[in-house]
């Protein structure tokens, strides 16, 4: 026990953590009170538009105990939403932790993988023009940056499905499988790059260009300090120079990451729709299709949570890198 | 305001940005007069690419694109501007009763913002627009009462510097009201960077209202951008115009806000722009 206590990281992780929790529980306070004020009693607006039977209806109505104070009723909601019980969907019958988590491994393989090779890009990108600020290519590559900042995801996703998939049609367009392909080795994982290619690109524009921006705005401030001065001025080769720069360069990018994480979940999500990819964004699209409000407030209840989670792991990161952030 | 211009003048992408949001203002003002069919009526055969009759083809009901895509810079504009104002407004107030008061206002109002800055803010207006409906006037106060933070923030360190300045001092001596010196002294001079955040709430604002409709949650009585997307999505095979047209238009228009609010701000920054 000694040992723990005594490692300052992993006492930086616990708190750090530990004060997430907060959060979570006020997220989940937040959408109960949403359900409270929507338009209509609780029960009918959970129930949506679903044809449920007798028994569910009278179910649910003792499940959210419509006749007790409102103080039990927020209690026993915050309970089961902390057990893991999102509530039940009646127009996909099925629990809703259960509907969100068959869906979550998809929107991995489209997030992660793309998240990390075009972020390091952009980020490669921006430390480089960084170097010669209004040159030329600093200046073409900053246009560039804010337009593929600009674009939605939806926009650039369905031009290139025109393009690429119906008028060349080098690519598949809708899906992530095909059901032809082989089920396992390197014929299915061929199958899911093809699929993932363009939807992946699309969401990678925006990482690319989102840290391209930044990375270069924190290299040119980090190449402005005195240290770097003295770097150079002690002899050391430009090469040595921008690698001490980058130490404190690349710090502010791994905090944007987490700032980002909501920015990128919505990416995802709003690509998944363009493409037919089976992740929660197309859980999400027949969820608003469907009415089906339990299933709604679940996926927000999970990307909310998911969040402040990322923003807790971002800054154990960040500690990592600059031990100097876990004294305070 | 001669030296702002020509400043301005001198970052031609910043210019561009202008004169594409020049165009779909006026776009949004003259628009109905300019429409050459009713969005709404169908005048045409199905999916017609464009043609010297239908500038930007007709859609999977036979509608015109071009009207529709005219009325929708409407929407776009309108909504943007609604709720940008009203996330300024409700950001500057904030921001300003927080910076310029300082103590438990200041604490309370700040985790609040934080707490709205954590939120994932599309999950959140797409929960808030299914549950309340999806009214343009809803939609306006969702984007609206999730985007102030960031402007709170911004309008709070303005303030906490600038309430120590000699010039506010001195007119508090003179016994002037809280409101007149918030407003009338300290305003006026935040107002440089409160109008770069202006600019990109409206950015942000067109955008989200746009993922909304895209989404399938748009106000049904008046086409936008983004419904046109959504309608797209099933026919865009066939027909690229019907996709293209308008995602052209939430693109661009979202550039040129981004771009105009990076020139104002490269303009406050000098010392960035001679980097």
């Amino acid at each position: 026990m000694g040992a723990f206590f005594g490692n300052p990281l992993l006492v930086f992780a616990v708190k750090r953590v530990l004060s997430a929790i907060p959060l979570v529980l006020l997220i989940i306070v937040v959408c109960f009170f949403l359900i409270q004020l929507a338009p209509g009693d609780p029960v009918a607006v959970l129930l949506g538009e679903s044809n449920p039977t007798d028994a569910q209806i009278a179910e649910l109505t003792a499940r959210l105990g419509l006749d007790q104070p409102m103080h039990v009723q927020l209690w026993n909601y915050l309970t089961s939403v902390l057990r893991g019980d999102l509530g039940y969907s009646y127009v996909a019958n099925g629990p809703v932790l259960d509907l969100i988590m068959q869906r979550v491994p998809a929107t991995l393989i489209l997030m992660l993988p793309a998240l990390l090779i075009f972020t390091a890009i952009g980020v490669g990108v921006g430390l480089l023009v960084a170097t010669r600020p209004q040159s030329f290519t600093d200046n073409a590559i900053s246009v560039v940056a804010v337009l593929g900042y600009s674009i939605p995801v939806f926009v650039l996703g369905q031009l290139l499905l025109i393009v690429f998939a119906y008028w060349l049609g080098w690519f598949p367009a809708q899906g992530m499988r095909n059901l032809r392909a082989p089920n396992s080795g390197f014929g299915a994982f061929l199958d899911l790059m093809v699929h993932l290619a363009l939807p992946a690109l699309v969401l990678g524009t925006r990482y690319l260009a989102v840290n391209a921006r930044f990375a270069r705005a924190s290299m040119i401030e980090a190449l402005g300090q005195d240290y770097v001065t003295s770097a150079r001025a002690q002899g050391l080769s430009e090469w040595q120079v921008r690698g001490q720069a980058l130490r404190t360069a690349i710090l502010p990018v791994i905090t944007m990451l987490g700032i980002n994480f909501a920015d990128i979940l919505t990416g995802t999500v709003l690509i998944e729709i363009v493409f037919g990819w089976p992740g929660l964004g197309r859980l999400m699209y027949d969820a608003i299709f469907g009415r089906d409000y339990p299933l709604l407030m679940g996926l927000f209840v999970i990307a909310a949570i998911g969040t402040v989670f990322v923003n807790a792991i971002t800054d154990i990161v960040y500690s990592i890198v600059d031990p100097r952030v876990r004294q305070n | 305001m001669q030296e702002f211009i020509y400043q301005f003048k001198k970052n031609r992408v910043a210019v561009a940005g202008a004169v594409v949001i020049a165009f779909m203002v006026l776009l949004a003002i003259i628009g109905p007069a300019i429409a050459p069919y009713s969005p709404y009526a169908f005048v045409g055969p199905a999916m017609q690419p464009p043609s010297p009759q239908f500038w930007m083809g007709t859609d999977d009901l036979g509608r015109d694109v071009l009207s529709r895509f005219i009325y929708g810079t409407r929407i776009s504009m309108i909504v943007g501007f609604l709720a940008a104002a009203t996330s300024v407004i409700l950001g500057i107030t904030l921001g300003a009763v927080s910076g310029y008061f300082g103590g438990l206002v200041d604490q309370v109002l700040m985790r609040t913002a934080e707490l709205f800055q954590v939120l994932p803010q599309f999950f959140l207006a797409l929960v808030l627009v299914a549950l309340f409906g999806s009214s343009y006037v809803i939609i306006i106060l969702v984007i609206g009462l999730l985007s102030w933070p960031s402007v709170a923030r911004l309008a709070r360190s303005e303030f906490l510097t600038l309430r120590e300045r000699d010039y506010v001092l001195s007119v508090k001596a003179l016994g002037l009201g809280v409101g007149r010196v918030i407003f009338f002294e300290i305003l006026p001079n935040a107002a440089p960077a409160l109008i770069v955040a202006a600019t990109l709430q409206f950015s942000l604002a067109i955008l989200l209202e746009a993922s909304l409709s895209f989404i399938g949650l748009g106000d049904a009585s008046y086409p936008s951008w983004g419904q046109m997307l959504n309608g797209a999505q099933q026919v865009f095979r066939r027909a690229w115009w019907v996709a293209f047209f308008p995602g052209l238009g939430v693109f661009l228009t979202v550039a040129a806000f981004n771009v105009v609010g990076d020139g104002l701000n490269d303009m406050q920054n000098p010392r960035l722009r001679k980097l």
